[in-house]
């Protein structure tokens, strides 16, 4: 009889069949250690990128927000440790908070014209199949651009003696004006670029979102008679919520942010008119040598840009209810 | 199983390698990095220049010997040039090898080079030597961070008295702070009132005494392009500005804040406010820079501009000199004040670090930069130098036509004042220049007087 014969009923077969190899365990049940492994290597993989990215942008912001709560009695004197009250000062600064205006108007006029642009494009992309491929490379452009490659152009178009603007509005019979020397004017122009500039992106997102729409709700919807508009609301628009949300955080934290394409642009001027915080920031670490204040910009800047964030993030999926 | 096991490892070494590498960081003193540390006659302070006699006679010889007796072995030291227009054509090869003196040059940009040199100063890593526009350095200059060059300067004047008298007092001067050298000016250059000669010709107009005249000729002109060419954007330094308010007459205190209100600091204002309200310059020019006022004239389209000597090469090359082009080399003055007016001159100057370890042979490097033959190669394409011999020399009048028209004004020239909160100053007096401009009704005496005010606070 062979080994296999013997075996008893209910006996152990791997008693009798391949003893050095250890009794046989269900699948999918690890040994203590490799759950172990399993669990930590994750960690250790992503560890030297942890490493970097907390070097890079963690460590500064850190520092940044601590040094913030000193004051330098003079260029390289010791830093007196002086707490928050020096925050309040800042926004006692008319200065500081005429920028803290300028730059809110930049921002919301960015983030409403911005986002009406680009969920507008994101469904002409949508609809228009490999023509909008094509438009979808294209219209990265704007974005690929440097800001101040952006502000040579558009200084050139609003220029009022040789500038396209100007051009095109003098075939209907208007005169432009100045754009960029006016200060009433000069913040919309800033406005306008930078639109030009980030929108791209936004447009992109969204467009992303409006792919992942499941066709079969639109079907749906239409059997049950629902216009094209009550179809955006109900379906499209809660859909792609979570890109909605993504769209606004980047719009909003690139017009907090912007800086290059002012500076370029007007610098600031006329007057102070499209001076934003960035400029600000700028202009009292590198003109004024006077770090510690900066630092106290960096912070609000990244406060309010961490605000706004999490308050899309938190708030605009909601929209899409149950999902 | 071992595969994954060493496999795990290669991130942990990747950490700790990554943790090393921080922790090596820089060393507290920048690029020495001595092999042999045998301490050679390096004489890193030296300290009886005022005693010695030793190069009394036959200056050049024994200075030379004493100098590089002195100079200490495998010495590295580090300049910070602000453009790449001012390293000279041959480098510091020549310099190299005569004294064997290292020099790591890099180039970092005028306006960012006081934030740049801030930071490496904290990090105990400076360059040896900075250049920066002469009045941004006063707040570096009052911390404490550079070198007083009194000693080298003597030693200098003693070892190689032909060199040092050669150039002008200008050199000297852009580099004091507060009565202490920290280092030299080897280029300056104000900006010459430049106007187009053969439009003067045709319209009958002469050379203009008074900025009213400018302005006048500027109407008369306008039919033919831009009267005045200028900008005014906040990105740009208020240097233009300045000096036309230096040459209206306009002051400094001892401290360096310019008094703007007073008659000169009015009548500038006023200058800027006109040329805006009778459209004489560009309706634009609030917002105009550097480059866009330069295109305005060198494009034929403006009658008249201030303009730098670095940029007169670029001028006669499209316009015939002196035919077309000409230029006033003298302070442009303000009426019933004529003749008391002056032309003030930015300059680059090489500060020294306070954190070098190698003053002396720093200040030989300086010297090298200063000899006519190294530094005409920079003045002859670039800025002018404060060498008076190339200046003065055919070789330079040959690069540069307009030059022995200059020289007269070039010797009187002084440096612009700077102040040791030298970006809020920038900041007040770009606010009253746009204040009149955006208000042509606003009193430019009432606008000048508003800002003093802020300027004097920030003293208090």
């Amino acid at each position: 009889m062979s080994e296999q014969s013997s075996r008893t009923a209910g006996g152990d077969v791997a008693d009798e069949v391949g003893d050095h190899r250890g009794p046989v365990r269900p699948v999918g049940q690890d040994r203590g250690k490799g759950r172990v492994r399993k669990k930590i290597t994750p960690y250790v993989l992503s560890t030297p990128a942890f490493v970097l990215v907390v070097g890079i942008m963690a460590y500064p912001i850190v520092t940044g927000f601590w040094r913030s709560f000193f004051e330098s009695p003079g260029l390289l004197q010791p830093d007196v440790f002086v707490g928050p009250s020096r925050y309040v000062e800042l926004f006692r600064d008319p200065l500081f908070v005429d920028a803290l205006g300028r730059s809110a108007f930049l921002v919301v006029t960015t983030i409403v014209i911005g986002m009406v642009i680009s969920v507008v494009y994101a469904l002409l992309l949508t609809a228009w199949g490999r023509f909008g491929n094509v438009l979808r490379t294209i219209s990265l452009v704007p974005y690929l651009i440097s800001g101040v490659a952006t502000a040579v152009i558009w200084r050139f178009l609003f220029s009022p003696q040789n500038g396209v603007l100007e051009r095109m509005l003098a075939t209907v019979g208007i005169e432009g004006g100045n754009w960029l020397s006016d200060p009433n004017r000069a913040l919309w122009v800033i406005v306008i670029t930078h639109v030009w500039a980030v929108s791209p992106l936004s447009t992109l997102i969204l467009y992303g979102g409006l792919k992942t729409v499941p066709g079969d709700l639109y079907e749906a919807a239409s059997v049950d008679g629902a216009t094209s508009r009550q179809m955006f609301m109900k379906i499209t628009l809660p859909w792609i919520s979570p890109q909605i949300a993504l769209s606004l955080v980047w719009l909003s934290f690139a017009s907090f942010n912007t800086f290059d394409l002012i500076l370029a642009m007007t610098g600031g001027g006329p007057g102070r008119s499209t001076e934003v915080v960035a400029l600000v920031m700028y202009a009292i670490a590198f003109d004024q040598l006077d770090f510690n204040t900066s630092y106290m910009v960096m912070v609000i800047l990244l406060a309010i840009n961490a605000v706004f964030s999490i308050g899309y993030i938190a708030l605009i999926p909601k929209l899409r209810g149950g999902s | 199983m071992r595969r994954f096991r060493t496999a795990s490892r290669v991130p942990v070494v990747g950490l700790a390698l990554l943790l090393v590498l921080a922790a090596c960081g820089t060393d507290d003193d920048g690029g020495d990095d001595p092999v042999d540390t045998e301490p050679t006659e390096e004489p890193e302070e030296p300290e009886e220049p005022a005693d010695t006699e030793e190069p009394a006679e036959d200056d050049e010889g024994d200075g030379e010997e004493a100098a590089a007796s002195e100079i200490g072995e495998d010495v590295e030291i580090d300049f910070w040039f602000g453009r790449e227009d001012f390293i000279p054509d041959q480098g510091f090869d020549e310099f190299e090898e005569e004294t064997g003196i290292t020099v790591n040059v890099d180039v970092v940009p005028l306006e960012d080079a006081p934030a740049d040199f801030i930071r490496n100063y904290e990090a105990g890593d400076t360059p040896d030597v900075i250049q920066v526009h002469q009045d941004r350095i006063y707040p570096i200059a009052v911390a404490g961070a550079l070198r007083d060059m009194s000693d080298m300067w003597q030693r200098w004047e003693e070892e190689d008295p032909e060199l040092y008298g050669e150039l002008v007092d200008l050199a000297w001067s852009a580099a004091t702070i507060e009565g202490t050298p920290y280092g030299v000016a080897l280029h300056s250059g104000p900006y010459w009132f430049t106007y187009r000669a053969d439009w003067y010709e045709e319209a009958g107009l002469e050379e203009p005494e008074t900025w009213d005249d400018v302005l006048e000729n500027g109407r008369i002109l306008g039919d033919r392009g831009l009267g005045f060419s200028l900008g005014a954007s906040r990105d740009q330094g208020t240097g233009w500005f300045l000096s036309v308010f230096s040459q209206s007459g306009g002051e400094w205190s001892e401290t360096g804040l310019p008094q703007f209100d007073s008659e000169a600091g009015a009548y500038a204002l006023e200058v800027y406010q006109t040329l805006a309200a009778d459209e004489i310059a560009d309706p634009n020019f609030i917002g105009w820079d550097s480059g866009e006022f330069r295109a305005a004239f060198l494009g034929g389209n403006a009658a008249q501009a201030q303009l730098g000597d670095n940029i007169w090469p670029e001028v006669v090359e499209q316009l015939d000199y002196p035919e077309q082009v000409q230029g006033v080399f003298r302070p442009i003055d303000r009426p019933g004040n004529e003749g008391n007016g002056t032309l003030t001159s930015a300059a680059w100057a090489y500060f020294v670090s306070e954190q070098t370890e190698h003053p002396y042979e720093v200040s030989l490097a300086l010297r090298y930069l200063a000899q006519a033959e190294v530094v005409s190669t920079v003045a002859k394409r670039y800025q002018p130098t404060t060498n008076i011999t190339v200046m003065e020399s055919e070789e330079y009048a040959e690069a540069k036509p307009w030059a022995p028209e200059v020289l007269d004004a070039w010797r009187e020239l002084e440096p612009r004042p700077g102040h040791d909160q030298f970006g809020e100053v920038e900041e007040i007096t770009h606010d009253m220049i746009h204040a009149v401009l955006l208000d042509l009704d606003a009193d430019p005496a009432e606008v000048a007087a508003e800002h003093q005010e802020r300027l004097n606070a920030l003293e208090e």
